[in-house]
């Protein structure tokens, strides 16, 4: 190390780069463990799909029993999703960990989390009340904009021929600058909610809402940098979709190849359409440990920024 | 764990180099940025082209010349010198700010030879010239993940790292209150200083650097977990006086400064 270096007990923040390049070491080296995490977090995602349907095929013509299905389904549906959070938050804890030196044992880790399975629902959900109400909120403001600059300029929203060509214009632009505006709301949104259920996964007396607040109140500042961050990793996985992309062309293509008519495909087409169902679910059983493996080095990156983690005197006489 | 690869070199006199390198996500950041820079280049040289060929075939047209054939050459003209545009891009600027182009340096890493030396000319064309597989069939990006030295077919052709950047040792000033100072004294005289490691010294120093972009709660909490920690470390039983968490770092780091010097 150079000299004049802080030690390596306090910890120093990362570049965006270094932050996907910790991730997909992280990754890398507990490949087994992740992966394991992520199937087990698909399949409890597919389990009520698949299960309901099958019920529901084996019981459609009773009409009582179809009825208590459907309540079962939504039960279910809830608890399954409620799995499949607490699996990938598991995957961020066990990263953190390793993040800070202290590595848990995957028994360790499961227990804590497993505990606040139904917060993790709550806090999802809470998020997707957000979400949904700003995207509601934007969507209005920006239809207002636009209808209040269109009568302004005095033609109909109903799209006839604007007056003139300035008026085309600048409707035109309007319309251009408010979808700019709404994406990076979006982007903005989605960066500053990234990490909003690392907190619940990691630290003790946090609920479903003290979670997003942490979220949000870790995040301040560091949105576009969150924003560059999410953006590099999602380049990183896109050989892996090329690559599954590629492999449906190569199935697709000659299957498709001596038929005429749309309706003589239609046999053929199920089979595809499954296949690629199958391959995207794989695509996105591979990638989802990385973005959990990313959240919790962000999650670990702000913490050492806003919160100083991990600066403390050497550890000599007290614990 | 350790997230970086390291390189070690040892140069013929002997001595060790160490580079840290730079990894996937810093070099796949770097290629975002470049790729913006020069497709927005790209744009504009042409648009530029567009209007000049257009005048030129109206010039045609106006004396006119038959040219049936020219469309072609045409063709072939812009396709090499959009390719001209995308190696020259990256050769220029590998060559002459030393291994960085403009992504590279906002991602903080730097292309250099296997010994550590600058990058050539040489270096810099083989590497973009293989460019054309490795970024777009994403063969490089397999090769750098899995590679020992993270080394795409460009860097294996060429020779070459891509490292990160030592952040120099010089820091960033901080402020210090005036009553560090005085304070400082009194701690020269009472305290034992020499109990305090170089490395507590700089844990504190980093502490005082980074105060500034902490979130004020946490601030508070950090700077009286390592005040208590450090009165500990001294053995010192009372403080000289009343006094902040935050001013009496300040006033350790002072006279820990006038006692020892600043090692860096």
């Amino acid at each position: 190390m150079a000299s004049g270096q802080v030690p390596q007990d306090a910890i120093q923040p990362l570049t965006v780069g270094n932050v996907v390049t910790a991730g997909i070491r992280l990754y890398r080296s507990h490949l087994g463990q992740y992966l394991g995490i992520a199937v087990r977090a698909t399949l409890w995602f597919l389990l009520p799909i698949l299960g309901f349907s099958l019920a529901f095929y084996l019981a459609r013509e009773q009409a009582v029993v179809i009825a208590l299905l459907i309540l079962a389904a939504i039960l279910a549906y809830f608890f399954c999703t409620a799995k499949f959070l607490t699996n990938s938050a598991l995957i961020s804890r066990l990263a953190f960990g390793e993040l800070i030196n202290q590595p848990e044992s995957l028994s360790q880790a499961r227990a804590p989390i497993d505990h606040r399975l139904w917060r993790f629902l709550g806090a999802a959900f809470l998020l997707f009340l957000i979400s949904f109400g700003i995207s509601i909120a934007v969507a209005i403001a920006s239809q207002t904009i636009l209808f209040t600059i269109t009568f302004a300029l005095g033609s109909s929203p109903s799209g006839s021929s604007p007056d003139n060509l300035i008026t085309g214009i600048v409707i035109g632009l309007t319309v251009f600058i408010l979808q700019l505006i709404s994406l990076s709301i979006q982007f903005w949104l989605n960066a500053r909610f990234f990490i909003y259920d690392t907190p619940l996964a990691v630290e003790n007396d946090v609920g479903a809402a003290g979670t997003i607040s942490r979220s949000w109140e870790l995040t301040k500042g560091s949105a576009w940098r969150i924003f560059l961050i999410s953006f590099v990793t999602f380049l990183v996985t896109v050989p892996l979709f090329i690559l599954i992309l590629l492999v449906l062309i190569s199935f697709a293509v000659p299957l498709f190849r001596g038929y005429v008519s749309p309706l003589d495909v239609l046999p053929v087409l199920f089979p595809l359409i499954l296949g690629t169902i199958i391959l995207f679910l794989l695509g996105f059983m591979l990638v989802m440990p990385l973005w959990q493996a990313i959240k919790a080095v962000v999650y670990y990156d702000l913490r050492s920024r806003r919160e100083g983690l991990g600066l403390q005197l050497r550890d000599r006489t007290f614990e | 764990m350790r997230f970086f690869n390291r390189v070690t070199y040892f140069t013929p006199e002997s001595v060790e180099l160490e580079f840290t390198l730079a990894g996937i996500g810093s070099r796949a950041f770097a290629l975002l940025i470049d790729y913006h820079i020069l497709f927005l280049g790209w744009a504009l040289f042409i648009t530029i082209w567009s209007v000049v060929i257009g005048q030129l075939l109206e010039y045609l047209d106006r004396i006119g010349l038959n040219y049936s054939g020219l469309d072609n050459w045409l063709a072939a003209i812009i396709i090499l010198l959009s390719f001209a545009v995308f190696i020259g891009y990256f050769v220029f600027f590998e060559v002459f700010w030393q291994g960085q182009t403009p992504g590279k340096r906002l991602a903080k890493i730097r292309v250099v030879r296997e010994d550590g030396r600058p990058v050539k000319l040489t270096q810099a064309v083989l590497r973009s010239l293989l460019r054309t597989i490795d970024d777009f069939l994403f063969v490089g990006f397999f090769f750098i993940i899995f590679g020992r030295k993270e080394k795409r077919l460009g860097d294996m052709v060429a020779g070459t790292i891509v490292i990160q950047e030592e952040r120099p040792a010089i820091r960033q000033p901080f402020q210090l209150s005036e009553q560090a100072q005085t304070i400082a004294k009194k701690l020269l005289q009472s305290a034992n200083l020499s109990l305090l490691l170089p490395d507590d010294f700089a844990v504190i120093r980093e502490y005082l650097q980074r105060r500034s972009i902490m979130d004020k709660k946490a601030k508070s909490q950090i700077s009286l977990k390592l005040a208590r920690q450090v009165k500990e470390v001294m053995e010192l039983e009372n403080l000289p006086s009343e006094m902040t968490p935050d001013l009496f770092l300040e006033a350790t780091y002072l006279a820990y400064q006038q006692q020892f010097g600043d090692q860096e």
